[in-house]
């Protein structure tokens, strides 16, 4: 989950333009208005394609997607919940 | 005829436990929302808001907007909404204009020389009350609505409240809105569209369902689904994002969604196509309005799939004129300029004499748009004849950009058009064409960015910067911005022109 982690912050900071040096794991990308909802779409389908999962659209909130540590608890959470019979 | 806030004081009696307004799993009946306006306009007339006192609404969607948006309506005070997100520039600056008796925001702030802001809140925790509200005469004004205008000022557009029930009224009539509907609101209800909808809903006395924007997609979704609601309601830039997730986000509500309401902005026909493909049989009603006209046209996806790219025919009891530019009223066909006359059309814009007899003519409203109508009554726009831009249901004025963007010490001009957005979401954005100040060191966009960003809203902010030698201009100096439009349409991105 590091990997998801880094190479999320990696996409933050190069893709999406974020300065490096304000953004923590616990920054509100959306609350803090860091990303705006034209960049929800590439950040739901960068985090697909990372974890290899697809996101419910239910999903997209604010507690899953506001933050980095936000997306990578969630994916952690769903994981589990699909590996669990 | 009754106000929107005498409507609620009715159906506060005939239906007091069915839910007026939904938000994060709070359920606003309608007997308790008359209750809490009238504790709220208890306050507000206790702190001295009488007829013609404006109250300033800087606050996000939330049932205690609501509280103090028809309470200032009963207590015959007039609603300035205004985005809670606006920067502080922006916020002062309509405060020095409008001089509110009383504002309020999503917190408490004290403004140096403008004077106290209180939270919103506390419309939520004030104690019960009872006093007879006299009914609010149709007359009076209502709402001072702040829209961006041509000249980089904005406009305070003046509605009364028979201008709010003509056009809810028409609305609801088109719609087809009845009490049982349960209609899901992204929109924020500081900006016109959100805040027809809720006054919409009280009229016919439905359900609104209040969720925090479309910016993360899921609170929509749940919404829906949760509370099986028959409508929705938003702008071209919040569906882009919704059809992003397909059939598995907006189609398995297709058999229960009666109908979506569209508008603020133009849509690209292939999000209108694919709407229709998701939702067969939900009525997708996209309209055309502008602040001083509410929904002054309307299309219907399914019954005039080969009109859309139309902005399909007038409402009830309004009526559109196709005219030149000496006034000449034209014929089917022709192209011209775009005038509307209706109930609901609004008659001036707040203490400008000036711009009020420029855009309000014997009755009619001169929209700026350029329109053409077919012989069998639909309407086609042809664009603006003015320069403002359409960013995603904002209009962006591009001398305000322009002169922000000019005090960059980088910057020695700057001249802003609207071009395509290439990612098919927001109908327009902003492209900046810049000519560097001497010897200054280009800065980046980000930088560009942060500096408009910091004293105009988001939208206002430039997507896309091109340096350039010169701006085109007249013999006489004037900026031709037209040129660059003609450069942008033909794919040229960074011109060089030469003083003509």
């Amino acid at each position: 989950m590091s990997d998801l982690r880094s190479s999320l912050r990696g996409a933050l900071v190069g893709h999406f333009g974020i300065d490096e040096s304000t953004l923590a794991d616990d920054t509100g990308l959306f609350s803090d208005g860091l990303l705006d909802s034209l960049s929800v779409m590439e950040l739901v389908e960068f985090v697909e394609s990372k974890s290899g999962l697809q996101i419910p659209p239910e999903d997209i909130v604010l507690e899953n997607f506001d933050t980095v540590e936000g997306i990578v608890g969630y994916i952690e959470r769903l994981k589990a919940n699909r590996a669990s019979p | 005829m009754t106000s929107v806030v005498d409507v609620l004081r009715n159906r506060a009696t005939e239906r007091p436990d069915h839910d007026a307004i939904i938000a994060d799993q709070r359920h606003v009946s309608y007997g308790e929302l008359w209750n809490k306006v009238v504790s709220a306009a208890c306050m507000l007339a206790d702190e001295g808001v009488g007829p013609g006192d404006r109250v300033l609404l800087a606050a996000s969607s939330t049932p205690a907007f609501a509280f103090g948006y028809l309470a200032t309506h009963l207590v015959g005070g007039i609603a300035v909404p205004l985005d809670p997100a606006a920067p502080a520039a922006r916020r002062d600056e309509l405060i020095r204009r409008a001089r509110p008796r009383l504002s309020f925001g999503t917190h408490a702030d004290s403004l140096p020389e403008l004077g106290e802001v209180r939270g919103i809140d506390e419309l939520e925790d004030l104690p019960a009350a009872s006093r007879d509200f006299a009914s609010v005469p149709l007359e009076g004004l209502a709402d001072l609505l702040f829209t961006t205008g041509t000249t980089g000022k904005p406009k305070g557009v003046c509605l009364r409240h028979r201008h709010l029930v003509a056009a809810a009224t028409h609305i609801n009539e088109v719609i087809g809105n009845v009490e049982d509907d349960v209609e899901v609101v992204p929109l924020p209800l500081s900006h016109s569209f959100g805040l027809a909808r809720l006054r919409c809903n009280i009229l016919a006395g439905g359900t609104v369902v209040l969720t925090q924007g479309f910016r993360l997609p899921g609170e929509i979704f749940a919404a829906l689904r949760q509370h099986q609601a028959t409508g929705l309601v938003g702008v071209p830039a919040g569906f882009a994002v919704l059809l992003r997730f397909g059939k598995r986000g907006l189609g398995p509500l297709a058999d229960r969604l009666r109908y979506i309401e569209i508008g603020s902005a133009a849509m690209p026909e292939a999000h209108k196509r694919q709407l229709m493909e998701l939702l067969p049989h939900t009525a997708i009603w996209m309209h055309y309005g502008l602040t001083e006209a509410s929904r002054s046209t309307f299309i219907e996806f399914h019954r005039h799939r080969d009109r859309l790219g139309t902005i399909g025919k007038p409402s009830p009891r309004v009526e559109i004129q196709i005219r030149a530019e000496d006034g000449t009223v034209l014929g089917a066909g022709r192209r011209g300029l775009l005038f509307i006359r209706g109930p609901q059309v609004a008659e001036g814009y707040w203490e400008d004499p000036a711009l009020t007899a420029a855009a309000f003519i014997q009755g009619w409203l001169r929209t700026g748009d350029v329109a053409a109508v077919s012989p069998d009554g639909f309407i086609t726009l042809h664009g603006r004849r003015d320069d403002m831009i359409n960013v995603g249901g904002f209009n962006v004025s591009p001398d305000e950009v322009e002169t922000v963007l000019a005090t960059h010490p980088a910057v020695a001009e700057a001249a802003c058009i609207g071009v395509e957005d290439p990612r098919q979401i927001s109908g327009r954005i902003v492209r900046a064409y810049l000519v560097a100040a001497p010897k200054a060191e280009v800065p980046s966009d980000k930088e560009l960015a942060s500096w408009v960003g910091e004293q105009l809203e988001p939208y206002n902010v430039p997507t896309e910067y091109a340096w350039i030698d010169a701006l085109p201009k007249t013999a006489s100096g004037k900026l031709v911005r037209a040129r660059l439009r003609q450069q942008a349409a033909s794919g040229i991105r960074g011109p060089t022109f030469a003083e003509d």
